[in-house]
């Protein structure tokens, strides 16, 4: 006699694999179209031939393309054997069966399972079977796709049958499904716009602080492939070749992880379907607790997403923010999230009655959340770290980037401190200086930025960013941020800094000159290159013209009249020690321009000794004018005949900037002259 | 047997059962009638395992009934919306079936086959809503239940078909003493079929009576009294009296031997014993209760 | 064979019970032939099983049929069985006469009657 009370029951779980054969045979058949791809290119004689390449190819699918595929594949595997949840008729001919619960969880989930992975293993076993036909077998490669595919399916299936266990309702499964991946995603987006707006020198950027909540968008962020490679010396062709000599997967353990979070959902889930009530089908939210943490948190979603979305509408305003208008938004927007999600729990439009006081409570949510915003309760806006606080700041200034790490620059720190506190203190100047900035448009004022991040001791980093009208006259008077703004960029060790110098004028630690580049704002002068060499010259004469006190003055302090029309920049690359760390990647190129003054004599003297202007270059702007500015700029013969001179128009805006063409030799001027 | 004890079961704050009892003896059919939303199909799901009560206890041969499958491998439910796979035909249908109820006889299924003209072959969604129902009861009786539970049974069935299928289900009590729980808001339709029946209203059951007992304890009598006596006396028990000229018709719960002997101190110059329906008799059992269930049930 | 009337306010039981009593007592079932199984009947009629028993019971204690253990029903006719029949329908008799006379009807005329029964 069949056992009737086993976990497993053979009948349901053939039934569930042939009833929705259309889904997982559908899947298959796209399955199968890499690992034919990739036989049809190894027989033209396309690929490498080398078995890590194949892993490399397994990796780098783990990177991104899986996880995505089995986000959107795993919740319609979870809907086709959850789906009987769904409806009165299905949920009662099935619970009226002979099988248990958990009879019905552990042979839908397992059929499931199976059905999430029928299409991963059609399509391994023809990589495998294609890589063993053409010798490209590598088994630990193999191994470690094979467990990270099994991981992410039961961690996607796992988190499906879990949302299909919190709601009664086939279109709402999908939903909560999506919600739950993503929420941690949007909810930071939506907070961060809200502190952007209400808080003076906030800004919007996605730190993706809490990614991990939202496992897809970690793992196509973090996740990545570390190749290794050897030289090799190839004997008949007498050349030495980089062979691709490991593989690995960086932060694969995450994926062990998140499968383990996944068997914690999977038995949530059980115990939510053991209490689970029949007569939930059809219902949005089936676990009753559920039903006000859904009616909420819709109407303080709609309140956050809607009420912003509304406010800048109609009273967007880049320096301040309105309190009533906001708080106004919110609450219309959050009784309107109120009002859906009680239409849905309840499946009736008759929801009014008696909802005043959810309504009073949420309104009454949002007037603290706004109060708070209003009187800045957390000292958002007033937060100026104590000096033993900081670890490092990262400044940007003058139209320039600097590091400062505590320790080192801790004299810097304590100014750019008491800068920072200056600027808070002056918000209403600031502010109202802005508001006639945009309203009269640019140009009238002199406006700096001021971005300030910090990394703090207890680990946390607290970023500014301030557009700052600057004023002769304030600037004169000590104590207001415009004579400290000022006082800070004309710190020469500040200067040093910026040119990675240590203040006996050395090249800073951990930094190199790559090259240099000269070019004008003026068309039709060509771009010239300039070796590492060069650059280092350039810097020395650099640091001599900071002693004289020659260089370094801010932007705004000078007549641009006064400057060459040729500019140059310097590029420095890291040395040694870079990881592909997220902070520290922005920090691995840099490249400083530097604007000519005819002051900058030892600057001006040894770039003419270099040969890379000469003395015909040397025209000021006011010059220029003079001359009729705006005509075409009359090049010196020799340097037109530059085989490969370009000009590259100029964005002064960009400080850092990735290096393009990296290893390809920079040429000289002279080598273009000869 | 079927115990069912003071089930409570609510939806929403509304209670659906509030305090239902009943009991059905082995090889007894039960009938259990009321007008809709009297809560016969929330008793049922109670008593097939698809709701759990929230108070009271269901008890299929001493054993309740949640999570049980043994005890379900022996229940055949078929429910007033029978649910079938959206591309099912009666084949499939029945291969699941036999892979869930270890009884299930392909024997007898062979053998209905022929009672029930049905394609077999045909998508079930494609059968007219009669024909689908004759496949449940086909399914069902296959499954070789012990305890046969119908919800509305007959509903959208032709009159032929009708008793196409009490014939088969009689068939099965009279062979193999399977005890039916038949729901319908309608006493007519179960009179033939039932020896016990249960009225229910509102979450309730108002009242059970074997329908031997009901017939043999509740008299109808026509009698006309001598000159000068106008009404019974009153230390005669009458549940209902009228009056139509010389002719007085009395209800009387006692079986008709036992009224003519009360009765005949009177003298009375004629006495008529009328047979009651059963809808009579429910009217005057459920008597002072004012329910408009009288006038939907009976 | 037999069939039941919906119309009949009798309850089912008693209907049965009538139907096979006349078919007993006209000959119609002949003595010791086998009465149909309650199960027969009971899927023929499409009736409770249980009502079917119930019918047969109260024939076997009137006497008109004999159960043999595996066997089945089967039909008599003993003598106490016509004598309790007579008695009932001696029972109705009286009814209906007490009736008559009370419509004005005399003896000579129910004499009358009884002759031409005979006849």
């Amino acid at each position: 006699m069949r056992s009737v009370t086993s976990c497993f029951n053979a009948m349901l779980f053939r039934k569930n694999l042939t009833r929705f054969w259309p889904l997982w045979t559908m899947a298959s058949l796209l399955a199968v179209l890499p690992p034919l791809a990739l036989a049809t290119a190894l027989v033209r004689g396309y690929g490498d031939k080398n078995p890590l390449s194949l892993t490399e190819t397994y990796y780098e699918a783990l990177c991104g393309p899986v996880p995505v595929v089995v986000l959107f594949y795993a919740v319609l595997c979870a809907l086709a054997v959850w789906g009987y949840l769904f409806g009165s008729r299905s949920v009662g001919m099935l619970h009226a069966m002979p099988i248990t619960r958990k009879g019905l969880f552990c042979t839908n989930f397992l059929s499931g399972l199976v059905m999430t992975l029928i299409p991963w293993a059609v399509c391994g076993m023809l990589f495998v079977a294609v890589s063993l036909a053409f010798g490209l077998f590598d088994p630990a490669g193999v191994g470690v796709t094979v467990l990270c595919v099994l991981g992410l399916a039961v961690f996607y299936f796992s988190s499906a049958t879990f949302c299909a266990f919190l709601t009664g309702n086939v279109f709402a499964m999908p939903a909560f499904y999506f919600v739950l991946h993503f929420i941690a995603m949007i909810l930071e987006t939506l907070l961060s716009a809200l502190v952007t707006l209400c808080f003076f020198g906030t800004t919007t950027s996605y730190m993706g602080r809490v990614d991990f909540l939202s496992p897809t968008v970690w793992l196509v962020g973090h996740l990545d492939v570390e190749r290794t490679y050897e030289e090799v010396w190839i004997a008949d062709g007498g050349y030495t070749d980089q062979i691709l000599s490991a593989v690995d997967l960086t932060r694969g353990w995450a994926i062990a992880a998140y499968a383990l979070v996944g068997l914690v959902l999977l038995a949530c889930a059980w115990l939510l379907y053991r209490r689970r009530p029949s007569e939930c089908a059809g219902d949005v939210v089936a676990v009753k607790w559920m039903k006000p943490v859904f009616r909420y948190g819709v109407a303080f979603f709609a309140a956050l997403a809607g009420g912003q979305a509304l406010y800048a509408l109609f009273w967007y305003d880049a320096v301040t923010w309105k309190f009533l208008p906001l708080l106004g938004c919110m609450i219309v927007s959050g009784v309107i999230g109120y009002y859906v999600a009680s239409m849905l729990l309840a499946k009736s439009l008759k929801v009014f009655r008696g909802s005043w006081k959810g309504l009073a409570a949420l309104s009454a949510v949002l007037l603290v959340l706004c109060l708070g915003l209003r009187f800045d309760v957390a000292g958002v806006e007033r937060r100026v770290p104590a000096l033993d606080q900081v670890e490092q700041v990262e400044l940007y200034l003058d139209e320039n980037n600097y590091a400062l790490i505590a320790g080192e620059d801790d004299a810097l720190i304590k100014q750019v401190l008491e800068l920072h506190q200056a600027v808070v203190e002056d918000k209403n100047y600031i502010q109202s200086r802005q508001s006639r900035w945009y309203a009269a448009g640019a140009g009238e004022e002199e406006t700096t930025y001021l971005r300030l991040r910090y990394q703090l001791a207890n680990g946390l980093s607290l970023a500014r960013t301030y557009m700052l009208p600057l004023s002769q006259t304030r600037m004169d008077q000590p104590d207001t941020y415009d004579a400290r703004l000022s006082a800070l960029v004309e710190t020469d060790a500040l200067k040093y800094l910026r040119l990675h110098l240590d203040p006996s004028g050395e090249m800073a630690q951990g930094w190199k000159t790559e090259g240099l580049w000269i070019y004008s704002d003026v068309t039709n002068f060509p771009g010239l290159d300039g070796t590492s060499r060069d650059a280092d010259a350039v810097l020395a004469a650099l640091a001599e013209d900071i002693a004289a006190g020659s260089w370094g003055s801010p932007s705004w302090s000078k007549n641009e009249e006064d400057r060459y029309v040729v500019s140059l920049e310097i590029r420095y690359i890291r040395t040694g020690g870079w990881t592909e760390d997220r902070e520290e990647d922005r920090a691995r190129n840099d490249t400083v321009t530097i604007i000519l003054r005819p002051e900058m004599t030892h600057t001006v003297e040894t770039l003419l000794e270099l040969g890379l202007i000469q003395s015909t270059d040397l025209i000021t702007w006011a010059e220029w004018n003079a001359e009729g500015g705006g005509q075409t700029y009359e090049m010196p013969a020799e340097a037109d005949t530059g085989p490969e001179a370009e000009v590259v128009p100029l964005n002064k805006e960009v400080a850092a900037v990735a290096v393009i063409g990296d290893g390809v030799p920079a040429r000289s001027l002279r080598e273009l002259v000869n | 047997m079927i115990e069912i004890k003071d089930v409570v079961k609510t939806f929403d704050g509304f209670a659906a059962l509030s305090g239902a009892s009943l009991t059905v003896e082995t090889g007894s059919v039960y009938g259990l009638v009321g007008p809709n939303g009297a809560g016969k199909s929330t008793l049922i799901r109670v008593l097939t395992g698809i709701f759990r009560q929230d108070a009271g206890t269901v008890c299929l041969d001493g054993r309740p009934v949640w999570e049980d499958a043994e005890l379900k491998a022996r229940v055949a439910s078929i429910p007033d919306d029978w649910y079938y796979f959206l591309q099912a035909n009666i084949n499939d249908m029945m291969r699941f079936y036999r892979g869930f109820y270890p009884a299930f006889s392909q024997e007898r299924f062979e053998r209905l086959g022929e009672v029930f003209q049905l394609d077999r072959k045909k998508a079930i969604r494609h059968l007219s809503k009669g024909m689908q129902k004759q496949a449940a009861f086909w399914l069902g009786l296959s499954c070789m239940p012990d305890y046969l539970i119908l919800d509305e049974p007959v509903d959208g069935l032709d009159p032929v078909m009708r008793r196409q299928v009490w014939s088969l289900v009689m068939d099965d009590v009279a062979q193999r003493g399977t005890t039916v729980l038949v729901s319908s808001h309608n006493l007519r339709e179960l009179e033939d079929v039932c020896d016990h029946v249960g009225i229910m209203d509102r979450g309730k059951i108002l009242l059970e009576r074997s329908l031997a007992q009901l017939q043999d304890n509740m008299v109808k009598l026509q009698v006309v009294l001598p000159e000068g006596m106008d009404a019974v006396p009153d230390e005669i028990p009458v549940l209902h009296a009228s009056r139509l000229g010389r002719v007085h018709t009395l209800i009387m719960r006692m079986s008709a031997r036992e009224a003519q002997e009360r009765l005949a101190p009177c003298h009375p110059l004629l006495v008529d014993a009328v047979p009651l329906t059963l809808e009579e008799i429910f009217i005057y059992e459920l008597g002072g209760v004012d329910y408009a269930v009288r006038d939907i049930v009976l | 064979m037999i069939s039941l009337n919906y119309r009949d306010s009798r309850p089912i039981y008693e209907q049965i019970r009538d139907e096979l009593r006349k078919l007993i007592v006209t000959g119609a079932i002949g003595v010791d032939d086998k009465l149909p199984s309650v199960r027969a009947l009971a899927t023929e009629l499409a009736i409770n099983p249980n009502t079917i028993q119930r019918a047969y019971n109260e024939l076997e204690t009137e006497g008109y049929l004999y159960s043999v253990p595996g066997k089945g029903s089967f039909a008599c006719r003993p003598q106490s069985a016509d004598q309790a029949r007579r008695e009932t329908l001696l029972e109705e008799l009286k009814g209906l006469l007490s009736g008559l006379r009370c419509l004005g009807m005399t003896q000579a005329e129910l004499l009358g009657l009884w002759k031409e029964a005979q006849a």
